[in-house]
């Protein structure tokens, strides 16, 4: 049979984000994919860099909507140590908090939307009402259900009082609860088994290679998180258990978060019980040193990384962010040969794909059908500065 | 289908119980006491240091002079707004204080603008209050 090109995306029922995928399909089978990414490309990195450290965390918060916890934690903590800052134990016991609470958040809807794609509308129903407590809870806690704006250069921007911590640890109980009977709908359910065992498979061998991070990486046996690698910020007083499953497929990657919430749960009673008292936040200068620093955080989707280069003053000289999704879309590419055209919603959901982080970085040079390509030192001397 | 039961149990729960869903306009939602809503200027505190207009990720905030009592004041464009709080956190005068109001959807955008007027900026001199600030 002759090989068809189907393609996929940028708009397409089964895909939420805007990304194109040109599959090769020979049939039903998929014999060869392509990614073209860069359709919501908006140049953040540069316009951070024309804007001060202080409006940055809000613009940091807005490359990615549902990690937004993970970015503003990932700049922050680059720019604390870009100027050797100590952040009070309490304000980075409540940096857990809320990076667990977002984690929570954001592997439910992932969760969901995996339960919604297979056609198990009761399960997605079920998983998102779990889903608002939470968004509530941070409401209570940040004062916003999404864009938290809760951390800042130097600590957190809000202290808690008994009546939230009494609301968290009562929430975390509710959750665990329902949260049982959702990781066995997902360890026995006939309809979640047969859409997701055995789908897109992923070997150890091959994650390492092509570099993933984060629950894919997990999904595929190779233990890996930054919070018990590298810990940073209470990740060093709170030890935590990284969640590996060896099935390699998709069912793996999606039962390493439904194993992680609990995990969070763990984390954020643990965070709340051993909180230390004192200040929540110093005081810090609006102009930074000179250098440059590095910082990475574990995103609920991977490993985050951000790298600021100072040249003194107000503004960054550069910042560069490396998102999970751009280090996982290689290693699940592989994946999908071989597999049948039904099974790539599934595929790509069970990597969490988050497009609009992935596309900030894209350089595009595509000027009337015709493509080049520029160096990096030619894209310096045109466009830089 | 061992979950039957279960499911079952909970639709017929469910049966009994009242809708979730709140008839928004008649029936009132108040968000939580800490909610980042609209902000609320009072000019009599204001000494027109435009720090507000500084530490703006958005550029919501424009500082307008005001010539009969030779000082800036700050012009909010809520439209641009994206309700962080940065300027009432950066404000040393504490002339922004912040509210929970949300109901800002209007047909006209002329209306998300809001700007002192010249009467209500009267010639005095605030005084400094006791607050923590934590950009230098």
């Amino acid at each position: 049979m002759a090989i068809t090109i189907l393609p996929f995306g940028p708009q397409h029922p089964a895909l939420a984000e805007p990304e194109h995928f040109r599959f090769k399909v020979d049939g039903e089978v998929i014999v060869d994919v392509e990614v073209k990414i860069g359709y919501l490309h908006r140049g953040m990195e540069k316009l951070m860099s024309t804007k001060t450290y202080v409006q940055n965390i809000y613009m940091s918060e807005r490359i990615c909507g549902i990690c937004n916890v993970a970015h503003t934690t990932c700049y922050v903590q680059t720019v604390e140590s870009l100027a050797g800052l100590e952040v009070p134990k309490r304000a980075q016991f409540l940096r857990v908090v809320v990076n667990e609470l977002a984690r929570i958040h954001s592997h439910l809807l992932i969760i969901g939307l995996a339960a919604h794609e297979v056609g198990f509308e009761t399960m997605f129903m079920w998983i998102w009402r779990d889903r608002e407590l939470v968004m509530r809870l941070m409401e209570e806690l940040t004062g916003n259900r999404l864009m938290s704006a809760y951390n800042t250069i130097g600590g957190v921007r809000r202290d808690v009082d008994e009546k939230v911590i009494s609301a968290l640890k009562k929430a975390c109980t509710t959750l665990r609860e329902s949260f049982l009977q959702i990781r066995k709908v997902f360890l026995e359910d006939p309809l979640i088994r047969t859409r997701f065992v055995n789908v897109g498979l992923l070997k150890s061998r091959d994650a390492i290679a092509r570099s993933a991070v984060g629950p894919v990486a997990r999904g595929s046996g190779i233990k890996t998180d930054v919070r018990a690698d590298d810990p940073y910020q209470a990740y060093k007083d709170i030890p935590i258990n990284v969640v590996t499953y060896k099935e390699c497929d998709s069912w793996a990657r999606m039962m390493v978060r439904v194993d992680e919430i609990f995990e969070c749960l763990r984390l954020i009673e643990e965070a709340l019980e051993n909180l230390p008292s004192g200040e929540v936040r110093i005081p810090v200068s609006r102009k930074m040193p000179e250098g440059e620093a590095i910082g990475r955080v574990e995103a609920p989707r991977g490993e985050l990384l951000y790298h600021i280069i100072s040249k003194g003053g107000e503004k960054p000289y550069r910042i560069k962010i490396r998102t999970p999704t751009f280090s996982n879309l290689y290693p699940i590419v592989a994946t999908f040969i071989g597999e049948t055209i039904a099974d790539i919603p599934v595929i790509l959901i069970s990597i969490d794909p988050c497009f609009c982080c992935t596309d900030r970085m894209e350089f595009v040079d595509v000027n009337s059908g015709k493509v080049w390509y520029m160096s990096t030192s030619e894209i310096k001397r045109k466009y830089w500065r | 289908m061992n979950f039957m039961p279960k499911i079952l149990r909970g639709v017929v729960s469910y049966v009994f119980k009242k809708p979730v869903t709140k008839q928004y306009p008649l029936e009132r939602v108040e968000p939580a006491p800490v909610f980042r809503g609209k902000m609320s200027f009072n000019p009599d505190l204001c000494v027109g240091c435009g720090m507000c207009a500084r530490d703006c990720p958005t550029g919501a905030i424009t500082m307008e002079f005001y010539p009969h009592v030779k000082r800036k004041m700050p012009k909010f464009y809520y439209g641009l707004c994206i309700f962080c709080h940065q300027c009432v956190e950066s404000c040393a005068w504490n002339a922004i204080k912040p509210t929970t109001q949300f109901e800002l959807a209007t047909y006209d955008k002329k209306q998300l603008i809001e700007r002192v007027s010249e009467q209500e900026v009267k010639p005095v001199k605030p005084r400094r209050p006791e607050k923590k600030l934590f950009y230098r």
